[in-house]
C-alpha cells in the first residue's frame, strides 16, 4: 500500500500546483475587468479624496503588480476572501451556498452514476435488442439536450401546469405548508425542513440526472462491450462460470474504470450545468451567486466562487484518481 | 501513390500534396460514413438544418427583426353604455375626480344634450384587471337638468353652448376631497355662464352676458387632458398669509365681444372657497378664438399668483395684433403678428405647452401669401416663425399641443386638395451667432385624405389618434423614425358614422399624472344619434406571446410569437444560422488548436511536451462555463468573441488524444522511412503524421460542434449572448426574463428542439465515424 500512499501524495502536489495556476488565471481575470474596485467610492461625491487614497493604500491597490498577485494568491489559499459589495463577508456567503450546491450536485452525481452504470451494463448485455436501441436513442437525445431547456420544460410540466413542485428557491415554507400537508405544520421541525429542502431539490436534481446519465450510460455500454471482447471473459466463460457472475465480477468490474475517470471530466461540466440550473430554479447555491456576482461586478465574490469551484473540481479529480487506483488492480500492486 | 508515378511532371509541392490528402480523406470519410446507419441519420439531420440556414431569407415568413403590429399584440377592448335615447348629444367631456397625484379615484364622463340642457354624468372606474366594463363598476349616475337642478332664478337660457368639467384641487390644508363624488362643472347656456357643484346642486357663480357666445373655452391646463393639478397657494402680506386660488379660467366671445371669468373651486369638501368673478371684458373684433393660459408653475406671487409669464389672456385681434393681458384683466402688451416677416393674423386655436419650461404658445398664422406656425415666448413676449406652408388655403385643426415644450404636434386642413396635413417636430439645441437657441426639426409629416374630424395626442404612447373623415380611427407614431414618411396604423376599434369626435380619456384611476402604463389609457366617443357612449382602450391588454394562429392584421404566425411580437418561426430559422456559425467555427478552431498542440507536443516531445501537457492539464480542470462567463463579462458580448472563447477553452481534450496518436505514429516504419530519406520536420508533420491524425481531429470536431452550440445557447440564455443576433439560446433567455410566459409552449419548445437535433446530428456523424474507423477510440 505504500505505493498507493505515494501516488496520493503525488496527486495532491499536482493538484495544489494546478490550483495555484488556476488562481493566477483568476487573478488575471480579476485584473482584466474594466474599471477599478474604487469606482463605487469615486462616484460618491461625499467621500473625500483622502479617504479614497487611504482605502487604495490599505487594500494594496497601489502595490506593484507582482505584490498584488502574491497577496491575492495568499489570501485565496487562506480563504480570506474579503467582503462582497453588499457588505456581507464572502466566506459567509460561500458557507451558506456551498452545502446547497454540494447537496444538489453530489446527490445528482451519485444517482446519475448508479443509474448510468446499471443501465449501461444491462444494455451492453442485451446487445442488438430493441431495448438497447431505444435506450441508446433516448440517451443520445438527452445527451444533446441543453440542460436549461430540460429544466424549463420540467418547470413547465411539474411546477407550472401541475403544481407539484415550487417554481424555484432553495426553501420556501409557505409552499410546503400549502402543498404538502403531510409534512406537518411546524416549519422548524426536522421532518418539515427535510421535506422543504428535498422538494425544492427534486427538479434541478432530476434535470441533472436526465442530462448526465445519458453520457454515463453510453460510456458504460461501450466500455462493457470492449471488456466483453477480451480474452479473460472468454476464459471465465470457458471455466463454466454463470453469465451473471461473469457479467458482474469479471466484465463490469473492469468496465468501471473509464466510467470512473469520466467523472474527472464530468465534474467540470456538472459545475457548469450547476450555474444554469441554479439560475433557472432560483436555487441559491454557488452557481447562482457566481452569476449574480458577475452581473453586479462583485469582484471579490466572483473570484472567491471561481476559486472554490476550481478547488472542488481539482479535489474531485484527485478523489477520482485515487478511486481509480483502488479499483484498478494494476495500480494496487 | 500518385506522386510516385508522375515521372514526367514536376513533383507536386508539399501544399499540393496536403490538399490532395485532404481530398482523399474527405472521399474516404464519406464512404465510411455511408456504412454507419447512425452516421447517416446524423448527416441527414445536419444537411436539413444547413438547408434551413442557407435558405433562411427565402423561407422565413417575416424579416429577421419583424415584430407583430400593435393590432395583433394588443387586444383593444371597447365598452358601451346606452344613454337615454331620443336626444342628440354633444361630444363627451371627461374629468378626474381627485387631484392628480392621488391614484385613488375615477373619471367622470359628462354627456349633454344642448337643446334640452340635460347633463348625464357617469363614473368610469378602472376595471381592466377584472375584465369588466368601466361603466358598470358603480351606480353614482347623475342626471342634471340645468334649468331646474340648480334652482336658479331666472333659469339659465337655452340652448346650452358648452360644458366644462372643473377639476378638484389640492388645498393648502391638505384636503383632496372624496374620491368619487368630487369635481365641479361650468357651462355656457344661452347668455348665461354658470359654475356649480353638481353633487350639492350649489351654483356658486353665475353671470349673464349681453351676447350669446360662439366661441367658448377654458384655460387648457384645467381641462380634461391636463397633467398639472390646480392647487391652492399661500399669498403673504407681511406676516399675514392667506390661501388663494386655485384658479381656473373660462372665456366666451362672439367675435366682437369677449369676456373672461375666473372661477375658484376647491373640492366637494371645501365649498366655502368656491367663488367666481368676471375679470375681463372687451369689445374688439377678433380674427380667431381668444385664449386663456394659466400654468401654475409659471406664475409669480406678485399679485396673488395672477401675474408672471405662466398666465395670460390672449386676444388675436383682426388688425394683426395679439393683445396680451394678465388674468386680472390688466393689459400687458400688444404684439404685432408676422409670419416670416409678413404681417399676419391668427386663423385658429392657439396652442400651448404643458410643461413649465419653455413657456410657449403656438399661433397658427396666415399672411397674404402663406400659412404657418409661430411661437410666442411668454417670458419675452416675442414671436418666432416655426415653419410655413405654401399658400393660404390651410386651416388649422384643433390645438397645437406640446407636452414637454421640446416636441409639438399640429394638424392643418387644406380644402382645395381636401387633405389633412400632420406636422410633428422636435426641438433641438442649435448654436447661433447670438448663442444657444432652439430650433424645431420636423420629425414627421403625413398627408391624410379628407378632413380629419378630431384628434388627440397620447404622450405616454408617443402617438396621435385621429378620427378620419371616413370614420375610421388611426394612430400615428410621433417618435422620430428616421424617415419623414409615416404610415398611420389603423386602429381595430370602429366608431359608427355618426361619431364626430374622439376624446382622450387618460387613466380611469382618476389620475392623469405621472408615467402611466400605456395599457391604462382610454379614449371615449359618444354617438349623438344612437345615444351610445363607448370607452375604448388606446393600447389595450397585452396578448403576447401569441399562440400559433391568424391574427387581425392578417398575419399568420405558424409557431406563434414571443413577448415582443417577434415571429417564433422566423427567429428559429435565423437561429439556425447562428448555431451553424458558432458550432462549426468554434469546433474548427478548438480542434485546430488541439491538433496543433497535440502534434507539436507528441512530435517534439521532451520539455515542450511536458510544458504543453501540464498546460492542458490545467485547462482540463478549469471549470469551463464559469470561466467563459467571466471572460465574456469582461469583453463586450459579440458572437465572434463567444466563438473565440469557446474555441480557446475547448481544445485540451483533443490535444491529449492527438498527442497519444502522434506518439504511436512517430514510431511507425513509414515515418522512419520518410525521415531516413531526408524529409524535413515540417514535411514529416504535415505530409506523414497530420493526414493520419486528421480523422481523429475530424471525429472530435463533429463531436465538439454540438458542445459549442449548447455552450453558446447557454451563454445567450444567461444573458451573456450577443444581443444583435437572433440565437436559440437568446430566444429561451427572453422566455425566462418574462417568466410569465412559461405557459408559451410554442416559444419554449422550438429553440430547445433545434439545439437538441442539430447537436444530435453532429454527434451522430461523429459516432458514426467512431464506430467505423476507429473502434479503439471508444476507450476515451
Amino acid at each position: 500500500m505504500a505505493s498507493l500512499g505515494r501516488y496520493i501524495v503525488r496527486r495532491l502536489i499536482q493538484g495544489l500546483l494546478t490550483l495555484f495556476i488556476v488562481t493566477i488565471i483568476i487573478f488575471l481575470l480579476w485584473k482584466a475587468q474594466p474599471g477599478s474596485p474604487l469606482d463605487g467610492l469615486r462616484g460618491n461625491p461625499t467621500i473625500p479624496k483622502q479617504t479614497i487614497a487611504y482605502v487604495a493604500s490599505e487594500y494594496g491597490l497601489n502595490d506593484p503588480f507582482w505584490i498584488q498577485m502574491y497577496k491575492y494568491i495568499v489570501n485565496m489559499f487562506t480563504f480570506q476572501f474579503g467582503e462582497s459589495i453588499t457588505g456581507v463577508p464572502v466566506i459567509s456567503i460561500i458557507q451558506q451556498a456551498l452545502p446547497r450546491t454540494l447537496l444538489l450536485f453530489g446527490g445528482a452525481v451519485v444517482i446519475e452514476y448508479m443509474l448510468g452504470i446499471l443501465v449501461g451494463r444491462y444494455i451492453a448485455w442485451k446487445r442488438g435488442s430493441a431495448v438497447e436501441g431505444g435506450v441508446i436513442m433516448t440517451s443520445l437525445f438527452f445527451f444533446n439536450m441543453p440542460s436549461f431547456w430540460i429544466g424549463l420544460i420540467l418547470l413547465y410540466i411539474f411546477a407550472f401546469t401541475i403544481p407539484i413542485f415550487d417554481l424555484g428557491h432553495f426553501q420556501d415554507a409557505s409552499f410546503v405548508l400549502k402543498h404538502y400537508p403531510w409534512a406537518g405544520t411546524d416549519p422548524s421541525s426536522l421532518w418539515f425542513q427535510f421535506v422543504d429542502v428535498a422538494s425544492h431539490a427534486v427538479l434541478p436534481m432530476l434535470t441533472l440526472v436526465l442530462i448526465s446519465s445519458a453520457g454515463t450510460i453510453l460510456l458504460m455500454q461501450t466500455s462493457m462491450l470492449e471488456v466483453m471482447g477480451e480474452d479473460f471473459i472468454l476464459t471465465a466463460k470457458a471455466k463454466g462460470l454463470s453469465e451473471r457472475i461473469v457479467r458482474k465480477r469479471h466484465a463490469a468490474r473492469n468496465a468501471y474504470l473509464p466510467v470512473v475517470t469520466s467523472i474527472v471530466i464530468a465534474l467540470g461540466f456538472v459545475v457548469g450545468g450547476a450555474i444554469i440550473l441554479e439560475q433557472i430554479f432560483s436555487y441559491f447555491g454557488m452557481g447562482y451567486y457566481l452569476l449574480t456576482s458577475i452581473e453586479t461586478q462583485d469582484r471579490f465574490l466572483a473570484g472567491a466562487i471561481l476559486f472554490m469551484i476550481s478547488l472542488l473540481v481539482i479535489a474531485g479529480n484527485i478523489v477520482a484518481d485515487i478511486l481509480y487506483g483502488v479499483l484498478d488492480p494494476r495500480v494496487r500492486i | 501513390m500518385s506522386a510516385s508515378d508522375s515521372a514526367g511532371r514536376p513533383a507536386p509541392s508539399t501544399g499540393q500534396l496536403v490538399l490532395q490528402r485532404v481530398g482523399q480523406l474527405a472521399r474516404k470519410s464519406w464512404s465510411t460514413l455511408r456504412q454507419s446507419r447512425l452516421g447517416m441519420i446524423g448527416f441527414v439531420i445536419v444537411v436539413l438544418f444547413a438547408l434551413i440556414a442557407i435558405l433562411a431569407p427565402v423561407i422565413a415568413p417575416y424579416p429577421r427583426l419583424y415584430l407583430a403590429p400593435d393590432v395583433d399584440r394588443f387586444q383593444n377592448k371597447a365598452y358601451t353604455l346606452d344613454l337615454p335615447a331620443n336626444l342628440t348629444y354633444a361630444e363627451p367631456v371627461l374629468g378626474p375626480t381627485t387631484p392628480l397625484s392621488n391614484a385613488a379615484g375615477a373619471m367622470w364622463e359628462l354627456n349633454y344634450n344642448r337643446t334640452a340642457g340635460i347633463i348625464y354624468m357617469n363614473p368610469l372606474e378602472y376595471a381592466v384587471g377584472f375584465n369588466e366594463s368601466p361603466f358598470l363598476s358603480s351606480n353614482y349616475t347623475r342626471t342634471i337638468d340645468i334649468t331646474q337642478y340648480f334652482k336658479l332664478a331666472p333659469p339659465p337660457g337655452l340652448p346650452m353652448v358648452s360644458l366644462y368639467y372643473v377639476v378638484p384641487s389640492t388645498l393648502l390644508n391638505g384636503s383632496l376631497g372624496p374620491s368619487l363624488l368630487n369635481g365641479g362643472i361650468a357651462f355656457f347656456s344661452g347668455q348665461d355662464f354658470v359654475a356649480a357643484d353638481p353633487f350639492s346642486a350649489n351654483a356658486f357663480f353665475r353671470d349673464r352676458m349681453n351676447f350669446t357666445p360662439t366661441w367658448t373655452g377654458e384655460d387648457p391646463l384645467a381641462a380634461g387632458d391636463l397633467l398639472i393639478a390646480p392647487a391652492q397657494r399661500s399669498s403673504c402680506f407681511g406676516i399675514i398669509c392667506t390661501p388663494v386660488g386655485p384658479y381656473q379660467y373660462f372665456y366666451a366671445s362672439n367675435g366682437t365681444e369677449t369676456v373672461v371669468y375666473e372661477v375658484q373651486y376647491g373640492n366637494a369638501w371645501a365649498s366655502s372657497i368656491d367663488t367666481g368673478s368676471r375679470v375681463f371684458s372687451l369689445n374688439v373684433t377678433l380674427s380667431a378664438p381668444p385664449f386663456v393660459y394659466y400654468n401654475p408653475s409659471g406664475v409669480t406671487s406678485a399679485d396673488a399668483y395672477r401675474s408672471g409669464p405662466g398666465q395670460g389672456i390672449f386676444l388675436p385681434l383682426a388688425n394683426g395684433t395679439l393683445e396680451v393681458a394678465d388674468v386680472t384683466g390688466t393689459v400687458r402688451a400688444f404684439v404685432p403678428l408676422t409670419l416670416d416677416g409678413a404681417p399676419a393674423t391668427v386663423v385658429g386655436n392657439i396652442g400651448y405647452t404643458q410643461a413649465q419650461y419653455p413657456l410657449r404658445l403656438y399661433l397658427p398664422l396666415r399672411s397674404a401669401t402663406a400659412s404657418g406656425m409661430a411661437y410666442l415666448d411668454l417670458n419675452t413676449l416675442t414671436l418666432g416663425t416655426m415653419y410655413t406652408l405654401p399658400g393660404t388655403g390651410w386651416q388649422p385643426l384643433g390645438h397645437t399641443f406640446s407636452r414637454t415644450g421640446s416636441d409639438y404636434f399640429s394638424a392643418w386642413y387644406n380644402a382645395t386638395s381636401n387633405d389633412t396635413y400632420f406636422v410633428g417636430a422636435t426641438q433641438v439645441n442649435a448654436t447661433t451667432a447670438s448663442g444657444i437657441s432652439y430650433q424645431l426639426v420636423p420629425q414627421f409629416q403625413v398627408h391624410i385624405p379628407g378632413r380629419v374630424l378630431s384628434y388627440f395626442y397620447s404622450f405616454e404612447q408617443n402617438r396621435v389618434f385621429f378620427l378620419g373623415s371616413d370614420h375610421r380611427i388611426f394612430s400615428l407614431m410621433t417618435v422620430y423614425s428616421g424617415s419623414s414618411a409615416v404610415t398611420p396604423d389603423e386602429f381595430p376599434v370602429f366608431p359608427p358614422t355618426g361619431v364626430q369626435s374622439i376624446e382622450y380619456g387618460g387613466s380611469f384611476h382618476g389620475t392623469l399624472y405621472g408615467s402611466l402604463s400605456t395599457q391604462e389609457l382610454w379614449g371615449v366617443w359618444t354617438d349623438p344619434v344612437t345615444a351610445q357612449t363607448v370607452a375604448f382602450q388606446l393600447q389595450g391588454s397585452v396578448r403576447t406571446p401569441l399562440p400559433p394562429g391568424s391574427y387581425p392584421s392578417g398575419n399568420t404566425y405558424l409557431w406563434g410569437t414571443d413577448f415582443f411580437g417577434g415571429d417564433i418561426l422566423t427567429e428559429w430559422i435565423y437561429g439556425t444560422q447562428i448555431a451553424f456559425l458558432v458550432g462549426l467555427l468554434a469546433a474548427f478552431f478548438s480542434v485546430g488548436i488541439g491538433t496543433l498542440v497535440g502534434v507539436i507536443s507528441g512530435y517534439y516531445g521532451k520539455t515542450l511536451d511536458t510544458l504543453l501537457m501540464r498546460t492542458t492539464d490545467v485547462f482540463l480542470v478549469l471549470p469551463f462555463l464559469p470561466i467563459v462567463l467571466v471572460l465574456i463579462s469582461i469583453v463586450s458580448p459579440s458572437i465572434w468573441i463567444i466563438i473565440l472563447v469557446i474555441a480557446i477553452l475547448g481544445w485540451p481534450g483533443i490535444a491529449r488524444v492527438i498527442r497519444s496518436q502522434v506518439l504511436s505514429l512517430k514510431e511507425r516504419p513509414f515515418v522512419d522511412a520518410a525521415r531516413v530519406s531526408g524529409a524535413s520536420d515540417l514535411r514529416l508533420v504535415f505530409l506523414h503524421i497530420a493526414p493520419n491524425v486528421l480523422p481523429f481531429s475530424f471525429l472530435y470536431m463533429s463531436l465538439n460542434v454540438g458542445g459549442a452550440i449548447i455552450t453558446e445557447a447557454a451563454l445567450s440564455f444567461l444573458g451573456f449572448g450577443d444581443p444583435t443576433v437572433t440565437s436559440w439560446g437568446g430566444m429561451l433567455s427572453n422566455l425566462l426574463t418574462f417568466s410569465g410566459a412559461l405557459h408559451a409552449w410554442w416559444w419554449l419548445l422550438p429553440p430547445g428542439l433545434g439545439i437538441t437535433f442539430l447537436s444530435l446530428g453532429f454527434y451522430l456523424i461523429g459516432r458514426g465515424f467512431d464506430e467505423i474507423i476507429n473502434p479503439r477510440l471508444r476507450r476515451r
